[in-house]
Protein backbone atom coordinates (compact mmCIF):
# COMPACT_ATOMS: atom_id res chain seq x y z
CA UNK A 1 0.00 0.00 0.00
CA UNK A 2 1.54 3.31 -0.97
CA UNK A 3 1.85 6.39 1.21
CA UNK A 4 -1.33 8.13 -0.07
CA UNK A 5 -3.55 5.06 0.41
CA UNK A 6 -2.15 4.29 3.83
CA UNK A 7 -2.66 7.91 4.82
CA UNK A 8 -6.29 7.90 3.64
CA UNK A 9 -6.92 4.70 5.57
CA UNK A 10 -5.35 6.23 8.62
CA UNK A 11 -7.48 9.36 8.39
CA UNK A 12 -10.77 7.44 8.38
CA UNK A 13 -9.78 5.51 11.44
CA UNK A 14 -11.02 7.02 14.69
CA UNK A 15 -9.36 4.43 16.87
CA UNK A 16 -5.74 5.47 17.39
CA UNK A 17 -4.05 2.73 19.38
CA UNK A 18 -0.44 3.50 20.47
CA UNK A 19 0.79 1.52 17.46
CA UNK A 20 -1.47 3.43 15.09
CA UNK A 21 -0.52 6.68 16.74
CA UNK A 22 3.14 5.93 16.06
CA UNK A 23 2.31 5.02 12.46
CA UNK A 24 0.36 8.23 12.11
CA UNK A 25 3.36 10.19 13.36
CA UNK A 26 5.61 8.44 10.83
CA UNK A 27 3.16 9.17 7.97
CA UNK A 28 2.99 12.81 8.97
CA UNK A 29 6.78 12.99 9.07
CA UNK A 30 6.98 11.34 5.62
CA UNK A 31 4.47 13.82 4.25
CA UNK A 32 6.52 16.74 5.56
CA UNK A 33 9.73 15.35 4.05
CA UNK A 34 8.09 14.82 0.65
CA UNK A 35 6.47 18.25 0.62
CA UNK A 36 9.72 20.02 1.48
CA UNK A 37 11.64 18.16 -1.23
CA UNK A 38 8.89 18.77 -3.80
CA UNK A 39 8.75 22.46 -2.97
CA UNK A 40 12.48 22.73 -3.72
CA UNK A 41 12.09 20.77 -6.97
CA UNK A 42 9.28 23.08 -8.12
CA UNK A 43 11.81 25.92 -7.94
CA UNK A 44 14.27 23.84 -10.00
CA UNK A 45 11.59 23.33 -12.67
CA UNK A 46 11.05 27.08 -12.84
CA UNK A 47 14.81 27.76 -13.04
CA UNK A 48 15.24 25.13 -15.76
CA UNK A 49 12.38 26.49 -17.87
CA UNK A 50 13.51 30.09 -17.48
CA UNK A 51 17.11 29.22 -18.36
CA UNK A 52 15.95 27.31 -21.46
CA UNK A 53 14.15 30.39 -22.73
CA UNK A 54 17.61 31.96 -22.98
CA UNK A 55 18.04 29.56 -25.89
CA UNK A 56 15.18 31.38 -27.60
CA UNK A 57 17.03 34.66 -27.18
CA UNK A 58 19.74 33.64 -29.64
CA UNK A 59 17.10 33.51 -32.36
CA UNK A 60 14.20 35.60 -31.22
CA UNK A 61 14.83 38.04 -28.40
CA UNK A 62 11.29 39.43 -27.90
CA UNK A 63 9.78 35.97 -27.35
CA UNK A 64 12.51 35.07 -24.87
CA UNK A 65 11.51 38.02 -22.71
CA UNK A 66 7.82 37.15 -22.99
CA UNK A 67 8.47 33.47 -22.23
CA UNK A 68 10.31 34.36 -19.04
CA UNK A 69 7.47 36.64 -17.96
CA UNK A 70 4.92 33.96 -18.83
CA UNK A 71 6.68 31.28 -16.79
CA UNK A 72 6.95 33.58 -13.79
CA UNK A 73 3.27 34.52 -14.10
CA UNK A 74 2.01 31.00 -14.74
CA UNK A 75 3.88 29.53 -11.79
CA UNK A 76 3.51 32.44 -9.41
CA UNK A 77 -0.16 32.02 -8.63
CA UNK A 78 -3.31 30.56 -10.07
CA UNK A 79 -5.78 32.89 -11.78
CA UNK A 80 -8.39 32.07 -9.12
CA UNK A 81 -5.80 32.84 -6.39
CA UNK A 82 -6.12 29.26 -5.16
CA UNK A 83 -3.46 28.53 -2.59
CA UNK A 84 -1.42 25.59 -3.75
CA UNK A 85 -0.15 23.00 -1.31
CA UNK A 86 3.56 22.33 -1.45
CA UNK A 87 2.72 18.93 -2.91
CA UNK A 88 0.63 20.43 -5.74
CA UNK A 89 3.22 23.06 -6.54
CA UNK A 90 5.51 20.70 -8.44
CA UNK A 91 2.65 19.55 -10.72
CA UNK A 92 1.71 23.18 -11.24
CA UNK A 93 5.31 24.19 -12.03
CA UNK A 94 5.73 21.45 -14.64
CA UNK A 95 2.33 21.87 -16.33
CA UNK A 96 1.88 25.66 -16.11
CA UNK A 97 5.54 26.41 -16.81
CA UNK A 98 5.63 23.99 -19.75
CA UNK A 99 2.41 25.46 -21.12
CA UNK A 100 3.89 28.98 -20.90
CA UNK A 101 7.01 27.95 -22.82
CA UNK A 102 4.88 26.14 -25.42
CA UNK A 103 2.74 29.22 -26.00
CA UNK A 104 5.81 31.44 -26.34
CA UNK A 105 7.21 29.05 -28.94
CA UNK A 106 3.96 28.86 -30.87
CA UNK A 107 3.83 32.64 -30.78
CA UNK A 108 7.34 32.86 -32.22
CA UNK A 109 6.08 31.02 -35.31
CA UNK A 110 3.15 33.41 -35.77
CA UNK A 111 2.98 36.61 -37.80
CA UNK A 112 4.31 39.30 -35.47
CA UNK A 113 1.99 42.20 -36.21
CA UNK A 114 -0.92 40.89 -34.14
CA UNK A 115 1.24 39.94 -31.18
CA UNK A 116 3.05 43.24 -30.99
CA UNK A 117 -0.13 45.25 -31.18
CA UNK A 118 -2.34 43.21 -28.90
CA UNK A 119 -0.07 41.55 -26.34
CA UNK A 120 -1.00 38.29 -24.66
CA UNK A 121 -4.76 38.58 -25.10
CA UNK A 122 -4.42 38.95 -28.85
CA UNK A 123 -1.83 36.20 -29.10
CA UNK A 124 -3.55 33.51 -27.04
CA UNK A 125 -6.89 34.17 -28.67
CA UNK A 126 -5.33 32.89 -31.87
CA UNK A 127 -3.92 29.68 -30.41
CA UNK A 128 -6.21 26.78 -29.72
CA UNK A 129 -5.74 25.73 -26.12
CA UNK A 130 -4.91 22.17 -25.15
CA UNK A 131 -2.07 19.84 -24.23
CA UNK A 132 -1.47 19.33 -27.96
CA UNK A 133 0.06 22.81 -27.99
CA UNK A 134 2.88 21.44 -25.80
CA UNK A 135 3.45 18.56 -28.22
CA UNK A 136 3.34 20.86 -31.24
CA UNK A 137 5.75 23.28 -29.55
CA UNK A 138 8.17 20.40 -28.81
CA UNK A 139 8.13 19.43 -32.50
CA UNK A 140 8.59 23.04 -33.54
CA UNK A 141 11.48 23.45 -31.08
CA UNK A 142 13.37 20.30 -32.08
CA UNK A 143 15.46 21.92 -34.82
CA UNK A 144 15.56 25.55 -33.81
CA UNK A 145 15.69 25.27 -30.01
CA UNK A 146 17.19 21.87 -29.15
CA UNK A 147 17.56 22.66 -25.43
CA UNK A 148 13.83 23.31 -25.06
CA UNK A 149 12.45 20.33 -27.01
CA UNK A 150 13.33 17.48 -24.59
CA UNK A 151 11.92 19.42 -21.65
CA UNK A 152 8.62 19.96 -23.50
CA UNK A 153 8.55 16.26 -24.46
CA UNK A 154 8.81 15.40 -20.76
CA UNK A 155 6.09 17.94 -19.88
CA UNK A 156 3.82 16.40 -22.53
CA UNK A 157 4.44 12.91 -21.10
CA UNK A 158 3.78 14.17 -17.56
CA UNK A 159 0.50 15.79 -18.66
CA UNK A 160 -0.58 12.49 -20.22
CA UNK A 161 -0.09 10.74 -16.90
CA UNK A 162 -1.93 13.46 -14.99
CA UNK A 163 -4.82 14.19 -17.33
CA UNK A 164 -7.17 15.65 -14.72
CA UNK A 165 -4.55 17.92 -13.17
CA UNK A 166 -3.23 18.86 -16.61
CA UNK A 167 -6.68 20.02 -17.74
CA UNK A 168 -7.28 22.05 -14.58
CA UNK A 169 -3.79 23.54 -14.29
CA UNK A 170 -3.44 24.16 -18.03
CA UNK A 171 -6.69 26.12 -18.12
CA UNK A 172 -5.65 28.05 -14.99
CA UNK A 173 -2.28 28.87 -16.53
CA UNK A 174 -3.90 30.02 -19.73
CA UNK A 175 -6.26 32.34 -17.85
CA UNK A 176 -3.26 33.79 -15.99
CA UNK A 177 -1.38 34.27 -19.26
CA UNK A 178 -4.37 35.89 -20.93
CA UNK A 179 -4.47 38.55 -18.24
CA UNK A 180 -0.79 39.35 -18.62
CA UNK A 181 0.15 42.54 -20.35
CA UNK A 182 3.11 41.33 -22.38
CA UNK A 183 2.97 44.06 -25.01
CA UNK A 184 6.30 45.54 -24.00
CA UNK A 185 7.91 42.08 -23.85
CA UNK A 186 6.83 41.36 -27.40
CA UNK A 187 8.09 44.67 -28.71
CA UNK B 1 21.52 8.43 -14.95
CA UNK B 2 21.80 4.98 -13.41
CA UNK B 3 22.07 6.57 -10.00
CA UNK B 4 18.93 8.63 -10.64
CA UNK B 5 16.99 5.53 -11.74
CA UNK B 6 18.04 3.68 -8.59
CA UNK B 7 17.02 6.57 -6.34
CA UNK B 8 13.72 6.99 -8.22
CA UNK B 9 12.87 3.30 -7.83
CA UNK B 10 13.49 3.52 -4.11
CA UNK B 11 11.50 6.74 -3.77
CA UNK B 12 8.51 5.19 -5.56
CA UNK B 13 8.63 2.34 -3.03
CA UNK B 14 8.52 5.02 -0.32
CA UNK B 15 5.35 6.48 -1.85
CA UNK B 16 6.73 9.20 -4.13
CA UNK B 17 4.94 10.18 -7.32
CA UNK B 18 6.17 7.97 -10.20
CA UNK B 19 4.99 10.48 -12.83
CA UNK B 20 7.12 13.27 -11.38
CA UNK B 21 10.16 11.03 -11.06
CA UNK B 22 9.71 9.90 -14.69
CA UNK B 23 9.75 13.60 -15.64
CA UNK B 24 13.16 14.05 -14.01
CA UNK B 25 14.51 10.86 -15.60
CA UNK B 26 13.34 12.07 -19.02
CA UNK B 27 15.10 15.43 -18.81
CA UNK B 28 18.13 14.41 -16.74
CA UNK B 29 20.54 13.86 -19.65
CA UNK B 30 19.57 17.27 -21.05
CA UNK B 31 20.36 19.15 -17.85
CA UNK B 32 23.62 20.95 -17.12
CA UNK B 33 26.05 19.30 -14.73
CA UNK B 34 25.07 21.75 -12.02
CA UNK B 35 21.35 21.11 -12.52
CA UNK B 36 21.97 17.35 -12.42
CA UNK B 37 23.87 17.69 -9.14
CA UNK B 38 21.07 19.76 -7.61
CA UNK B 39 18.29 17.34 -8.49
CA UNK B 40 20.32 14.29 -7.44
CA UNK B 41 21.16 15.91 -4.10
CA UNK B 42 17.50 16.80 -3.52
CA UNK B 43 16.25 13.28 -4.28
CA UNK B 44 19.03 11.59 -2.32
CA UNK B 45 18.30 13.74 0.71
CA UNK B 46 14.56 12.98 0.47
CA UNK B 47 15.22 9.25 0.24
CA UNK B 48 17.62 9.33 3.18
CA UNK B 49 15.13 11.26 5.33
CA UNK B 50 12.23 8.98 4.38
CA UNK B 51 14.25 5.92 5.32
CA UNK B 52 15.16 7.48 8.64
CA UNK B 53 11.50 8.37 9.30
CA UNK B 54 10.53 4.76 8.61
CA UNK B 55 13.10 3.47 11.06
CA UNK B 56 12.06 5.80 13.86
Amino acid sequence: MNFENRRKKELVSEDLSPKKEKESFVFERQREIMERAKFERAQYVKDILVSRTADLATNFIPVAGAAKMMIEAAIGKTSSKTKLTRRERIDYAIIAGGTAVAYALVFSGMPQEGGMAQGAVGVFGKIEFGPMVVKEAAEFAREKFPAVAPVLDAVWDFMGKKKEAAKRIGEEALRTLEHMDTRHAFL
Amino acid sequence: MKKLEEISDELVKQGEDPAELAFWEAIFDHLTEEEQKKILANLEKELEELKKANQS
